[in-house]
């Protein structure tokens, strides 16, 4: 077991508005496995995931990350935990736009303590040769694969994709997420994917749906199918 | 619509525009106080110089008689006398006809001016404990006339007329009684002197006017306090001439030296520093106003770019440009007009402390401060205007993009220079960025650099004013155990002293090199007054057949040791080698042996002495005693009044250091939110994005120190020569290694109270805000 939520709340207050956005959410994900989040919008998959992974902090619960409880951790302690165990993609890239592809890769490398040889990783990533260029000379596809690389490179025990193809088209989106199954494979990286995209679904090993802030359905998917055959939508 | 949405966008940056109400305050605040304390004295003053006839010259002659007018007094008075003041104790009608004889060579020579006799009497008197000096003056006919401008005139021999700020400063009030010499004097009224009359008390520039003054008597009045009288002469020019040039040519034997008023230290320093420090004042506030106006503009296009998809829309809609320009400009008419105002506010306030501050240096009349229209105009709708204008410009560039292109996200150009292949095998990644963050936006680097530098030039000048005037006197007064200075009756010759005493001989208006300076004669032997090359005593060198000259004459002539320099006295002309150069400041001396002077001054004795420097308080009956501790406590008051500026202005330099780099570093977080977020993510730590997006600025405000350094030291330069070429005044104006160092730590400091706010800022930015933002753009 990598992952353990028991009894977790979100709640978000702005001034007089309060929004219940987790509502007693349990949960446990094992090591290495792929998950996909599957939700309306709004249904609090963001918020489960920032939580999940130590970006933001539940308002009641615990959550426990490799027998390690992060839910009452400081700041610090939480910061120093990302930058050993965790992987971020979100659905825009986060390039810094002055840094070449492979600069803004080495940015995840500086502070791990033990990571990948950039190159190899390059080449895994599939974009070597666009490593000396500038994010805004790639396209959506390859700045999503550099971002990716960048979260790799430290060797994450778990990987936390936030929409990662939502802003691709089919063919490059199916692409990202061969790559995806690939290192989830290779390197038995967890992965906790989160889409809009029901056909994603398909490619987990479990499938968990939510809806206004409560997991409504756990699904083990006993059928899982390659990336490339998923139906896009 | 459009209003709120930039209302909200403004209380986002409520810090930043807090600092920038700041710099536009301080800003106008410097304006209107500099200009409205000047101008409530310059008007006045001019008006005054022009009304009572102040002379545009002094002549300083020979106290001495030329051969003709001794001969002269042998003829009448069968007795050959030598000085001005031997024949004024003697007969006052003769004295008259030698001084009319005087005034009447000197307009036949220089027929362009007219001139007029002053004579003044200097008396010490005690009033509660403490000495004051007062050069006692009577009313003259037409040059530098008495302008009474409270009580009147003193009209018989019981009356005095004094200057306000001796009077105020010593609680007194017309009608109170003051004793001199042992008659009682009443007040009639309050008398202004200009300040070149003063010039020549003690010749000092800085003037304790609560100790030294000026007092106006009636003839009768005059006469009954002894004391040796001077006597110069008043000029004015009735002819348009090239007056710096007119008396190049120094004819008349018992001229010692003309100086115009314009370049006397108290007189037409007033109006240079009355320039100056409007024209200080002036720029100040500009490069002030300056770094507010792109502060302003950095702000506008940094919420124009946030914005940018949004008015993209707003064109596409159909939104003409003015409908999207207006609220921003409002925007901007909403954050600097409250700043101008109060800076206008607090200026005019503190217009009159500021005034009263010059005032109590230099004798002025004054006006109240009062608003004008057009300073009103130039603090407020100017820089109102400017903002708006440049606010406009920056606006409208960004709209004449095409709304398509406004939709899509601004890229930022890599820039070349951190990718260039040298600095990239040199420099670590994460040290370029650093660097790269700072220097990106070109503009904002401008205002750091502008704020930070201005900021440390003003510290570094400010620390070495500090104690300018107590090294000017310290290095002397400590190396001469001194205390008291009797002045001897010039008739009646010295007392005899039951302490141990110094003979000397103190003359004044002896030219060296065509200036007057004054000639000290000590004994090699002397007890209290040894003599310091750097270190070393050099008091032997009074044997040798030359003079020792004091590090004023010395820099001020650009002279060193064995130089030849011509001295005159009276119609006696020699050249003398320098011996030696006594480390002192102050008043231009030169030191020669006693018995050789007093050859000079008596033609046939060694025996001559005037004055007695002792340890002790002197026992006999002096026409001045001076305790020279009294008097060095008095200039180390006024020190301290400089002091005290100068530490104002520390403050201040040190307030405009930190707010811009509050502003700075906070409006550098805001434009980099989305990279520091993104390295919060990846797991960098709170230090490690502190070191990347703030702690290079420690480097570059040290650097921009260093950079400040020569600066100063060349300003300096320049600030010294210019008061030593046209006041004859030497400062020892420099920076010293100590300046150096506590202006370093005044910097870091500049640095360490500006971050933490920055610091707390960068840790309080909500990681997942941060991410829910990218989200939705
Ligand atoms: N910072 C916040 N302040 C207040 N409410 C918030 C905040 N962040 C999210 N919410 C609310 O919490 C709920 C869950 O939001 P969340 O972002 O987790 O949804 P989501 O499932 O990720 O939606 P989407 O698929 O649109 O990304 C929503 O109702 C949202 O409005
Ligand atoms: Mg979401």
């Amino acid at each position: 077991m990598v992952i353990k939520l028991t009894n977790v709340d979100k709640i978000y207050v702005n001034g007089e508005i309060k929004t219940n956005a987790l509502k007693a959410v349990d949960l446990t994900i094992e090591s290495g496995e792929f998950i996909v989040v599957l939700g309306p919008s709004g249904s609090g998959k963001s918020t489960l995931l920032n939580v999940l992974s130590g970006l933001d902090v539940p308002t009641r619960g615990t959550i426990e990350v490799h027998d390690v409880t992060i839910s009452n951790m400081s700041q610090k302690e939480l910061t120093k935990f990302r930058r050993d165990h965790l992987g971020f993609i979100f659905q825009q890239y986060n390039l810094l736009s002055t840094l070449t592809i492979k600069e803004n890769i080495a940015l995840g490398a500086h502070i791990a303590k033990d990571s990948f040889d950039i190159d190899e990783l390059l080449e895994k990533v599939g974009i070597t040769d666009q490593k000396d260029k500038f994010p805004h000379q790639l396209s959506g596809g390859q700045q999503q694969r550099v971002s990716i690389a960048r979260a790799l490179i430290k060797k994450p025990l778990i990987l936390f994709c936030d929409e990662p193809t939502g802003a691709l088209d089919e063919s490059t989106g199916k692409d990202i997420l061969k790559l995806l199954n690939t290192l989830n494979s290779s390197y038995k990286t967890t992965v906790v994917l989160i889409t809009h995209n029901p056909g994603i679904a398909s490619m987990a090993d479990r499938i968990i749906k939510m809806n206004s802030g409560s997991i409504v359905d756990i699904i083990v998917n006993k059928d899982k199918v390659q990336a490339s055959d998923i139906a896009w939508s | 619509m459009l209003f709120l949405n930039a209302i909200r966008s403004l209380k986002k940056r409520s810090f930043t525009i807090l600092l920038l109400g700041l710099i536009i305050i301080l800003s106008g605040f410097i304006f209107v106080s500099v200009h409205y304390s000047i101008n409530a004295i310059k008007a006045p003053s001019e008006t005054y110089f022009e009304q009572y006839n102040q002379e545009h010259f002094n002549v300083i002659m020979s106290q001495i008689l030329s051969e003709e007018e001794q001969d002269l007094t042998e003829s009448v008075l069968s007795e050959k006398l030598r000085s001005l003041n031997e024949v004024y104790g003697q007969d006052i009608d003769l004295f008259n006809d030698i001084i009319t004889q005087r005034t009447e060579r000197f307009m036949v020579t220089y027929d362009a001016t007219h001139v007029e006799a002053r004579i003044a009497k200097d008396i010490y008197y005690n009033r509660f404990g403490a000495q004051h000096l007062m050069r006692i003056l009577k009313n003259s006919e037409t040059i530098n006339q008495s302008f009474i401008y409270r009580g009147e005139l003193p009209k018989d021999v019981h009356e005095i007329a004094l200057v306000i700020n001796y009077a105020e400063a010593n609680d007194i009030s017309i009608g109170d009684t003051l004793t001199l010499q042992g008659h009682d004097y009443k007040v009639s009224g309050f008398v202004f002197f200009p300040d070149y009359s003063l010039a020549v008390l003690g010749n000092e520039f800085i003037i304790n006017n609560s100790t030294r003054t000026l007092g106006l008597l009636s003839d009768a009045g005059f006469e009954r306090l002894q004391g040796d009288i001077t006597v110069d002469l008043a000029g004015i020019f009735i002819r348009d001439v090239n007056r710096s040039r007119y008396f190049d040519a120094i004819q008349e034997d018992f001229i010692l030296n003309i100086a115009l008023t314009e370049n006397t230290m108290r007189s037409g320093a007033i109006y240079e520093e009355l320039r100056g420090g409007e024209a200080m004042g002036l720029l100040m506030s500009l490069i002030i106003a300056s770094m507010a106006i792109f502060v302003v503009g950095l702000m506008i296009s940094r919420i124009l770019s946030e914005q940018r998809g949004a008015i993209g829309i707003l064109k596409a809609l159909g939104y003409r440009n003015h409908e999207i320009i207006v609220p921003y400009l409002m925007f901007i008419v909403l954050i600097a007009l409250p700043g101008l105002a109060i800076g206008y506010g607090l200026g005019f306030l503190a217009a009159e402390p500021l005034k009263n501050i010059y005032i109590g240096i230099y004798l002025l009349p004054n006006s109240a401060i009062e608003h004008s229209l057009p300073i009103f105009i130039i603090s407020i709708v100017a820089p109102l205007l400017t903002m708006l204008v440049l606010g406009y410009f920056v606006i409208y560039r960004l709209l004449k993009v095409h709304p398509i292109a406004l939709m899509h996200p601004k890229v930022d150009a890599p820039k070349q220079w951190i990718n260039s292949p040298k600095l990239k095998r040199n420099t670590p990644l994460l040290k370029r960025l650093k660097h790269a963050y700072i220097l990106r936006n070109k503009p904002r680097f401008m205002v750091y650099i502008t704020g930070v530098l201005t900021a440390t030039i003003l510290i570094l000048m400010s620390l070495s004013m500090v104690n300018v005037f107590d090294r000017m006197i310290d290095g002397y007064q400590n190396s001469i155990d001194v205390n008291y200075m009797g002045y001897c009756d010039s008739l009646g010759g010295c007392p005899s002293e039951t302490q141990t005493v110094d003979k000397v001989i103190e003359l004044p208006h002896v030219l060296l090199n065509q200036t007057p300076v004054t000639a000290i004669g000590l004994d090699p032997n002397n007890h209290f007054h040894p003599l310091f090359e750097k270190d070393e005593n050099i008091t032997y060198r009074l044997n040798q057949q030359g003079i020792i000259i004091t590090k004023t004459i010395a820099l001020e002539h650009k002279i060193s040791v064995g130089d030849m320099v011509e001295i005159g006295y009276g119609t006696d002309k020699t050249s003398l080698k320098v011996v030696g150069i006594q480390e002192e400041y102050g008043a231009p001396k030169f030191y020669v042996n006693r018995e050789a002077l007093s050859l000079v001054v008596t033609r046939n004795s060694t025996e001559y002495y005037n004055v007695v420097y002792a340890n002790e308080a002197l026992t006999g009956t002096y026409i001045q005693e001076v305790d020279v501790q009294d008097i060095v406590e008095q200039a180390k008051v006024l020190g301290q009044l400089g002091n005290v500026m100068s530490y104002v202005l520390i403050a201040v330099s040190m307030s405009l250091g930190v707010i811009v780099l509050m502003l700075i570093t906070s409006m550098s977080l805001e434009q980099y939110f989305f990279d520091i977020s993104l390295f919060k993510v990846i797991g960098y730590t709170e230090s490690e994005i502190r070191s990347i997006f703030i702690n290079t600025y420690r480097l570059y405000t040290v650097l921009v120190y260093l950079f400040a350094i020569p600066i100063t030291q060349v300003s300096l330069g320049l600030i010294t020569h210019y008061l030593a070429t046209q006041f004859g005044m030497i400062f020892p104006l420099q920076l010293r290694v100590i300046d150096g160092i506590v202006g370093l730590v005044i910097a870091l400091g500049i640095y360490y109270l500006a971050i933490p706010i920055a610091n707390k800022k960068l840790n309080r930015l909500s990681l997942q805000q941060a991410i829910q933002i990218y989200q939705s753009t």
